[in-house]
């Protein structure tokens, strides 16, 4: 791209005619000729973008509008007003009858507002139409404002198609009258101006500035590494970026590198919002959830990066998180209705409510330290915080816990994804009452399963507040009172990771209590002998020896022997003595005994002669759930079965790509409710009578729902580079029995290590498969689906309430079954 | 061998068993027959447990309690269990309530049968405490033998389980229960099905220690339900008693049982004004 000529005088003097009427010429702006990060333009366009000029916002609207501070909002109802309150007075301004399509800008005394095909300008002191313009485009971008020019961006298609037709347009600010125009066949952003310059990110690679005046291109930027999603300027200069901010230095040659960058704590939010809009959207529409998941934040106009008061605030419809720049978290709240827009200023945050409510809230305790009334639900609202700064706050605001927790139980399920957030939070604070905090949510009979999940994670992290977790024990169910026995799934595995060893007694009654679940028995068994002493031998014996022969226990022998495992680790000689009694009972049945006697004498295990029919081996401790790699494996069994179907099915319908199978399996390994993709009649008919009869490795949970994808063909273009052809090759049924054979390069996302703050794709939605697991060449992209670690079952009907009644995230791509 | 083993273990069982065995030479002792129960035998180990029960010695709970803790087999915990019913022990109590807590709740419900067995001042208690376990077959025992056993001061607990719908706590009440109890079960009348409510007035309306007003009200709640089920109700009550001590309420029975309607009243055809 880059040109440089010299040329001589003579031939200049030939030139300038040239580009008066010759073709060949360069066209004023946006010409694929332009030289790009030229060193001399880019330090020529921060001296302009410097100087002292007129003020704008991080949106590249003017900040200091001559009426101050203030909210433009279009209601909902029959009879749609705009409306504009004074922030400063909390007065209301001005009331128009209009029907808006899009979020009102402010810019000075003007406030632009889009209707089905006009661009209106309405007077910002009373409300009155200056003047109406046609869209160029049916697509708004968005406008900014330098001077007496209004620059107004359109275009045919949103979010940056590469087909777009685009069309920036300068008008007068006064009478609406065309100054300039630039229309471009490829995507453009929305501009942002300021003194003399207008800059105009440039199908996400570029960023060109305009002179306001004339139009002409005085500088173009071009992105080597990264993208220019949206750019703006202030008095520190030219800010860019897409996932951070960045912003440019007059050594800037096209990598981010160049520039001053700030990361900000926002990828693993919910939502994954943006950090700031992009330029190539359109702007936002009556309807849409822009503002209700957004991140808000503001730079601090000076030459180095740095955020006005050190706050990012994170808007989650009707809740507020503001966090530091490292990602910690200062304060969460919740309000009562959804935020519809927001906009930082100096000493905290100025919000908008869908009920009509404007708020202004402390930046460092969340408290709201003023409210101010529209007087009517709202749609869509712009704030123009200019002068105003936010009072200190005058209260004692609740603290980051209260906060938390007030956010952990909200009933809203719109709010589960922060929910979950607030959960991870609390599982961080240092408090000990955070445990019993923990203990709480978890108790709430409307919990959701995602939400218990990540309680029981914060709990098994929690180095403090044991003794809640003691006293929690005490929990007993009781039909007459209605309480309920305390989440042993989630406390004893907290205890044991704590060390809390004053949990032993409590332990022990649970031993001997009817009503703890056999499928925790284990757990607590295990969990005295890993916090226990000597004084744990007597109840773990009387344990082991009441129930050896009793049929309650006959299909959980482990717990039997982790208790016989504790009486031999703990008890000495005696200990041991007891167990060989036991093991040499006649009423203790062969296989127990022949596990007994196995960990009686550990080196003949390998020689203890193989049980006899009737007497079968006890086997080893049942896992919590049916993972994914032992759905697998039993297909593989019958991989025979999957082929001669699908092969059939092929003949019929050639284009076939996938196939899925969803179905129920029972904790014994039987299954039901079998659901097939594609469900024709006849593939159905040829499948079903053979996997009916599959039986699973048994589990302990109650049940779940299990599936398993064949991707028929692989598609060598979405598989990586080193082993597309292999895959390519590779029958799909190989692939089904050797899933590695054409594994991806890159870690699939469900497997990479905690983020700082949470993985959230999940949650936003729950039935899509992972990003990649479709286009991976492996044609089991649900065996790999199941989250490394996890023993949650995916329990389905009637559970117990403990277990989670939503499938787990390894079951999430599971359909539910018929 | 064995039957004569067993032979004996009758013999000692009791007269009327040994009137039926024939002769034989020396019964075995207690000692013996204890140390039957680890016998490799299921018979020999019940027939042992059977002789314990019928000898009524403490040595025989002392046997049946070690026996107990030792771990068996569901059949021999449940037999042991009833043997200690059969016993009626107080000394039965200790292991008898750790049993209340066994994870198998026929065990629960056995241990439940023998603390009702025995006359001790703890058992109702320990059977009001059943009334809180998640099996409802448990629970109905506990309330059914609290309706044998129990004394006024746990009438506040059945009410507490009949309203949480334990349907054996309605029987109870009207076996135990007093004149206020009647005032109070009327309360939930509508809200539990007339049949478990019938069977607790059912309760009340035979006992001789109940006043006569508590018995007519009774009567007067019923008919006015005036359902089928009522009129059924009633007329059977008529008639598995003559009532002579008890006129009025005979009257009373008789009269409401006649008003009562055969069949619940049909509702009036539609009205044909609108038709055409």
């Amino acid at each position: 791209m880059t040109r440089t000529t010299a040329l001589p005088a003579v031939l200049a003097g030939v030139l300038a005619l040239a580009n008066a009427g010759c073709a060949a010429s360069l066209r004023p702006a946006f010409d694929p000729r332009f030289p790009d990060n030229d060193a001399a333009a880019v330090r020529a366009l921060m001296e302009r973008v410097r100087a002292p000029a007129a003020r704008t916002d991080a949106h590249g609207a003017p900040r200091h509008s001559p009426g101050g501070a203030r909210v433009v909002a279009c209601t909902r109802g029959q009879e749609p007003v705009i409306i504009a309150l004074d922030l400063t007075t909390g007065q209301v301004r001005w009331r128009t009858s209009l029907l808006a399509q899009g979020e009102p800008v402010l810019l000075d005394d003007l406030v632009l507002v889009t209707t089905e095909r006009e661009l209106v300008a309405l007077d910002s002191d009373v409300g009155r139409v200056r003047w109406r313009r046609a869209l160029a485009n049916p697509v708004f971008l968005g406008a900014a404002r330098t001077g007496d020019r209004v620059f107004v961006a359109t275009t045919s298609h949103p979010d940056g198609i590469a087909a777009s037709s685009s069309q920036l347009t300068a008008l007068d600010a006064g009478s609406g009258r065309l100054r300039w125009e630039h229309r471009v066949w490829t995507p453009i952003g929305r501009p942002s101006a300021r003194g003399d310059v207008v800059l105009v990110p440039w199908q996400h690679q570029y960023l060109v500035a305009l002179d306001a005046g004339d139009g002409r291109e005085i500088a173009r930027l071009r992105a080597k590494d990264h993208v220019f999603e949206w750019a703006t300027m202030d008095a520190g200069g030219v800010l860019f970026g897409h996932h951070g901010v960045a912003r440019l230095r007059p050594t800037y040659t096209g990598a981010l590198a160049d520039s001053e960058h700030l990361a900000l704590p926002i990828e693993h939010l919910p939502g994954r919002p943006a950090a700031m809009a992009s330029a190539f959207a359109s702007w936002p529409e009556v309807g849409s959830a822009h503002g209700r998941v957004a991140v808000h934040f503001a730079m601090r106009p000076t030459p180095d990066l740095a955020l006005l008061d050190g706050r990012i605030y994170f808007v989650f419809y009707r809740s507020i998180l503001a966090l530091r720049v490292d990602g910690s978290l200062v304060w969460a709240r919740t309000f009562e209705d959804d935020i519809i827009a927001s906009e930082p200023a100096p000493g905290g945050l100025a919000v908008v409510t869908e009920r009509g409510q404007v708020l202004l809230v402390a930046g460092d305790t969340g408290q709201v330290e003023r409210t101010q009334e529209l007087g009517a639900p709202v749609a869509l609202a712009a704030i123009d915080t200019a002068t105003l700064r936010v009072p200190s706050p005058t209260a004692l605001a609740p603290s980051l816990r209260d906060g938390l927790v007030a956010l952990a139980i909200d009933t809203d399920s719109r709010l589960l994804p922060v929910r979950v957030l607030a959960v991870r939070a609390l599982g961080a604070l240092p408090a000990p009452d955070a445990t019993r905090d923990l203990l709480d949510i978890y108790a709430q009979r409307s919990a959701p399963a995602l939400l218990q999940r990540a309680v029981a994670d914060a709990l098994r992290s929690r180095r403090v507040g044991g003794e809640y977790l003691v006293d929690a024990l005490l929990a007993r169910y009781d039909f007459l009172e209605r309480t309920r026995p305390a989440p042993l799934a989630v406390i004893v595995p907290a205890l044991v990771e704590l060390g809390e060893r004053r949990a032993t007694p409590r332990l022990v009654d649970l031993l001997r209590d009817h009503e703890t679940p056999t499928n925790m028995l284990f757990a607590v068994a295990s969990a005295l002998v890993t916090l226990g002493d000597a004084s744990v031998v007597d109840p773990l014996h009387d344990f082991l020896r009441r129930y050896r022969a009793d049929s309650s226990l006959a299909d959980a022998p482990e717990a039997l022997l982790e208790a016989a495992r504790g009486v031999l680790q703990h008890g000495g000689a005696t200990g041991h003595d007891r167990i060989a009694l036991i093991a040499q009972s006649s009423r203790t049945p062969p296989a127990l005994a022949s596990a007994l006697q196995s960990l009686l004498d550990p080196a003949t295990q390998d020689e203890t002669p193989a049980p006899t029919s009737g007497s079968a081996a006890i086997p080893a401790p049942l896992p919590e759930a049916l993972h994914q790699d032992l759905v697998r494996a039993t297909f593989v069994e019958h991989v025979s079965d999957l082929r001669d179907c699908v092969l059939a099915e092929l003949q019929r319908t050639p284009t076939l790509a996938r196939v899925r199978l969803a179905f129920i399996v029972e904790s014994d390994g039987s299954t039901h409710a079998w659901s097939f993709v594609p469900n024709r009649p006849e593939f159905v008919d040829c499948l079903y009578p053979k996997v009916r009869s599959y039986r699973f490795a048994p589990f302990r949970a109650g049940r779940q729902i299990a599936s398993y994808t064949v991707a028929v063909r692989p598609t060598a273009a979405l598989a990586p580079a080193a082993t597309s052809e292999a895959a390519g090759n590779a029958a799909w049924w190989q692939s089904a029995v050797d899933p590695h054979a054409t594994e991806r390069g890159k870690r699939p996302w469900w497997r990479l290590p905690d983020a700082p703050f949470v993985y959230l794709d999940h949650i936003d939605e729950p039935r899509a498969s992972p990003p990649t697991a479709a286009s991976a060449a492996s044609s089991v992209d649900a065996a790999q689906s199941a989250p490394t670690g996890t023993e949650q079952p995916a329990s389905v009907g009637e559970g117990a309430w403990w277990l989670p009644a939503v499938p787990p995230a390894h079951a999430a791509d599971a359909p539910h079954a018929p | 061998m064995r039957v004569a083993w067993v032979l004996a273990v009758m013999l000692l069982a009791g007269p009327r068993l040994a009137s039926a065995a024939p002769p034989v030479a020396r019964p075995p002792t207690l000692r013996a027959v204890a140390a039957e129960l680890a016998s490799a035998e299921a018979a020999r180990v019940q027939a042992a447990i059977e002789a314990l029960a019928a000898s009524r010695h403490p040595y025989a709970v002392v046997t049946l309690t070690a026996f107990l803790r030792e771990g068996q087999p569901d059949l021999f915990t449940d037999h042991a269990l009833a043997a200690l019913a059969l016993l009626g022990q107080p000394s039965a109590l200790g292991v008898l309530a750790e049993f209340t807590h066994h994870r198998r709740a026929e065990a629960r419900r056995e241990s439940y049968r023998a603390i009702a067995a025995i006359e001790a001042a703890e058992r109702v208690g320990l059977l009001a405490e059943g009334l809180r376990d998640s099996d409802p077959r448990v629970r109905g025992t506990c309330a059914e033998a609290l309706g044998h056993v129990g004394t006024a001061d746990v009438v506040d607990t059945l009410f507490h389980a009949l309203s949480r719908g334990v349907p054996e706590a309605a029987e109870a009440i009207g076996r135990i229960g007093d004149a206020r109890s009647v005032l109070r079960m009327h309360e939930h009348l509508g809200r539990q099905p007339l049949t478990l409510m019938l069977a607790g007035y059912e309760a009340f309306l035979r006992r001789m220690d109940l006043d006569e007003a508590s018995k007519l009200d009774i009567v007067a709640r019923l008919g006015e339900v005036a359902a089928p089920a009522v009129k059924r109700f009633l007329q059977a009550l008529l008639s598995s008693s003559d009532w002579k001590r008890e006129p009025r309420v005979r009257a009373s029975i008789a009269e409401t049982a006649q008003r009562i309607a055969e069949s619940p009243p049909t509702p009036p055809p539609p009205s044909k004004a609108g038709a055409r």
